[in-house]
């Protein structure tokens, strides 16, 4: 037990090291080429939100934060290297708050990668409300998940909710790449056609296909993806 | 090439400069404090209303889910700072 939570503890402080390291070379590079091209950061800032009033910058960071983690979403979706990773968490059997931070740890250096670029495209945002957002964010992403049958009215249409999110879960879908994206926000299944919410989903079965022989502790689930390789 | 190597390392050293910051440290505690309050609440919700009424209170999973999200909320909070 000692010696598995030590292999644990090693591996969360690498994969920090690794991960702070990655972005940071992420974002180095990505100036890097806009060099090249010969544009800077600065240039291609559309609009620096410092200018506007507090609510709407934070307003403007929440809704292109989450526009672009709902792309990211599809992505981990289409590419079956990205799916492989993203397995770890449509593995849940049963939903509960904390399965929505049931995922490899893969996932935030995509998502951080790609939400580097419009972030860099809009400056000015402030650390204080960018904590905000993720609080908010956080809260609407444990409900989610939440074993409550809530959709908030017409809200709904708006915000992502456990009604709505079990059937991205569900372990039958309708089409290949699958359902209800949203992160947040509902509002882009909804626009782009990608909602799908047949009936009541309270017993639907949840996982993915052959999800029998995925692993079920976590330190198989963090080398699932490379293991397949192997084979 | 060279360049992104020296960034990759120098970010290692960098890290642990942060990491023995402890004002860092501090408001670090903080966000942690705010993650567990949020579980709690929601967690009471589900106990007060249950959409599946035959789950368990302490489901398939619980304790997997929350060193999950204890670790990758440390990821969350480490990569915006
Ligand atoms: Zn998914
Ligand atoms: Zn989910």
């Amino acid at each position: 037990m000692v010696g598995y939570l030590l292999h644990v503890f090693q591996l969360f402080i690498f994969n920090i090291l690794i991960f702070v390291a990655l972005s940071n070379t992420t974002a180095a590079f990505f100036n890097d080429f806009l060099g090249e091209i010969g544009v800077s950061l600065e240039s291609l800032q559309l609009f620096n939100v410092s200018a506007l009033p507090a609510w709407l910058g934070l307003l403007i960071f929440f809704v292109v934060t989450d526009f672009v983690q709902w792309n990211t979403h599809r992505l981990l979706h289409r590419v079956d290297f990205l799916w492989n990773f993203h397995k770890v968490h449509h593995s849940v059997k049963e939903m509960g708050f904390a399965a929505h931070l049931r995922y490899h740890w893969m996932e935030t250096v995509v998502y951080k990668s790609l939400l580097y670029i419009p972030v860099a495209i809009i400056g000015g945002f402030d650390v204080q409300h960018v904590v905000f957002v993720y609080f908010f964010t956080i809260s609407v992403g444990h409900l989610n998940h939440a074993n409550l049958g809530w959709d908030y009215g017409f809200l709904k249409y708006i915000f992502n909710n456990p009604k709505m999110h079990i059937w991205h879960h569900s372990k039958e879908l309708p089409v290949r790449y699958g359902v209800n994206f949203g992160l947040t926000l509902s509002i882009w299944d909804y626009l782009f056609k990608t909602n799908y919410i047949p009936k009541n989903g309270r017993d639907i079965e949840l996982g993915f296909s052959n999800d029998e022989s995925f692993p079920q502790d976590f330190l198989r689930q963090e080398i699932y993806p490379i293991n397949l390789k192997k084979e | 090439m060279e360049n992104y190597l020296d960034i990759f390392i120098n970010s290692y050293s960098e890290y642990w400069n942060y990491f023995l910051n402890l004002i860092y440290f501090r408001e670090i505690e903080n966000y942690f404090y705010g993650l567990i309050a949020i579980s709690v609440i929601v967690w009471v919700l589900e106990i007060l209303f249950p959409w599946r009424e035959n789950q368990s209170i302490f489901r398939k999973d619980f304790w997997l889910d929350t060193f999950y999200m204890f670790f990758n909320f440390s990821f969350l909070i480490f990569s915006f700072l």
